[in-house]
């Protein structure tokens, strides 16, 4: 019973793991983006001079939604997760 | 050190004050004796780098008289003879820009040239600068052949790159970006030539590497011939080097790749694991993270998960790679960070931990927030030490 807990509480250190790693590394490339974003919007009105352009057409890009970000809720469980299986597996 | 002119009265007050890249900390009121000195349009004299005067540490600024037609540019810290930045007036910007935009562009000293790109890059990076004031002198870069200022230049192209990619703006950037490039690479040439200074080299290495990022036909096609010429000859020799020109290999390998058919791809991938040079391996492993097809791209950054003879037992080959293909284009990034994704287990087996560890920080300083950027590495860190005790 109790091998079969401990591995049932693998897998789902396993999953929240895999999930948070997609989670961190797409909402960091869509902070990135949205980083771009505010800096063009920033200066949109010069670029849109200098390249020869009227109005900001925001559709134009490359289709990155805005970002979601990541906040200390979502950092919170997995990283309560691993830092509870270590001292369990130690 | 900041020049901003009064052009109705004729007179150009200097400030001094520190600087750091990180303008919300730059409020340090350390001050120093400054040398200065000045070129103008119609007094150039740049070859005199004696000081003109000095701006005590007592003064936060002086003013000079400025014997300056409203329509004519100063340039101050002639050849960067001294070891501060300076930045100008819009209007001084536009001056300078008209100039360089001339055909007596060369008015202007080659290494204040590259000075003024240089500190323009880093003072729009820092949000001191309007962005256009680059833009109006990266515009002078299709009739620039030197070396010094095509380093910043090549900076200063990156940034904006990056700024601008996904934006409306991206193409016409990257159609003045191909047509600077494209004339410097076409001056220089892909060929050694006899008793070239080393600078010419070098040049050939910059313009070879922007022209093929930014498609110009003639750079793509040319190191592709160079590079299926190198695989022909390897095969008809059995497998030994054909000797490409040492100072070229680099370029060629690189950049040859990006239009390759799928073929000579393959074909270098056999060289790959057979040649037995370690630095011209490393070579052929960067340069397949140059691909420029996505779904070739993807096929041999996977390969990184395969086993491989005992000479690639080494994971360094796997690292230079993967680098390649997350630095080299926003495809290869989405790629990249999909691989650990999907694979995570195979990845563990097949890459050292301190690869990983170093690979993560990578990919988050790529794609990251500061505010988020150590959690990114932390966490990626325990998360595969976890997976590996897991598997």
């Amino acid at each position: 019973m109790k091998s079969v807990l401990f591995q049932f509480h693998h897998m789902l250190i396993r999953l929240e793991w895999l999930k948070y790693i997609e989670t961190l590394t797409v909402k960091s490339a869509e902070r990135l983006v949205e980083g771009n974003r505010e800096w063009l919007l920033e200066r949109q009105q010069d670029l849109d001079e200098w390249f020869g352009f009227h109005n900001f057409d925001d559709s134009a890009g490359d289709g990155h939604s805005s970002a979601q970000l990541v906040g200390p809720s979502q950092l919170l469980l997995p990283s309560m997760m691993i830092i509870v299986t270590l001292l369990y597996n130690e | 050190m900041l020049v901003e002119r009064d052009y109705e009265k004729n007179t150009i007050n200097l400030k001094q004050e520190i600087y750091l890249s990180d303008s919300v900390n730059a409020t340090g009121t350390t001050t120093w004796w400054i040398p200065f000195n000045c070129a103008t349009a119609t007094q150039p004299n740049f070859n005199n780098t004696i000081a003109d005067g000095w701006m005590s540490a007592a003064d936060k600024s002086i003013s000079l008289p400025g014997p300056l037609a409203s329509n004519d540019w100063v340039l101050f810290n002639k050849q960067q003879s001294s070891f501060y930045r300076v930045q100008y007036d819009e209007r001084n910007y536009e001056l300078l820009a008209k100039q360089l935009n001339s055909d007596n562009f060369t008015t202007i000293h080659v290494l204040s040239r590259s000075q003024h790109l240089d500190d323009l890059l880093e003072f729009v990076n820092a949000g001191r600068v309007k962005v256009i004031a680059l833009l109006d002198v990266l515009t002078y870069l299709h009739r620039e052949t030197e070396y010094a200022p095509w380093v910043p230049a090549q900076n200063a192209i990156s940034m904006l790159n990056r700024r601008l990619s996904g934006s409306k703006y991206h193409q016409r950037f990257r159609s003045i970006v191909a047509n600077a490039t494209g004339r410097f690479f076409d001056g220089v040439g892909l060929e050694d030539v006899a008793a070239e200074s080393i600078l010419k080299k070098y040049s050939r290495v910059i313009a070879t590497n922007l022209a093929c990022e930014y498609g110009v036909d003639s750079c793509l096609n040319t190191t592709n011939s160079k590079l299926v010429a190198y695989l022909a000859n390897i095969d008809d020799d059995d497998n030994e080097s054909s000797g490409l020109p040492v100072n070229t290999t680099s370029i060629i390998l690189s950049n040859g790749v990006r239009i390759a058919s799928p073929l000579h791809i393959e074909m270098l991938w056999k060289q790959f694991i057979d040649v037995d040079d370690a630095d011209e391996r490393a070579l052929m492993a960067d340069s397949f993270g140059r691909i420029g097809s996505i779904s070739l791209l993807k096929k041999y950054l996977s390969k990184t998960l395969e086993n491989y003879p005992e000479n690639l037992n080494g994971s360094e080959w796997r690292l230079i790679l993967f680098r390649s293909a997350a630095k080299n284009s926003i495809d290869g990034l989405r790629l990249s960070i999909q691989l650990l994704w999907n694979h995570a287990p195979r990845v563990i087996e097949m890459y050292k931990l301190n690869d990983l560890n170093d690979i993560v920080l990578e990919l988050s300083e790529l794609v990251g927030h500061p505010i988020i950027r150590k959690e990114v590495h932390i966490f990626f860190f325990l998360g595969f030490y976890q997976l590996r005790r897991m598997f």
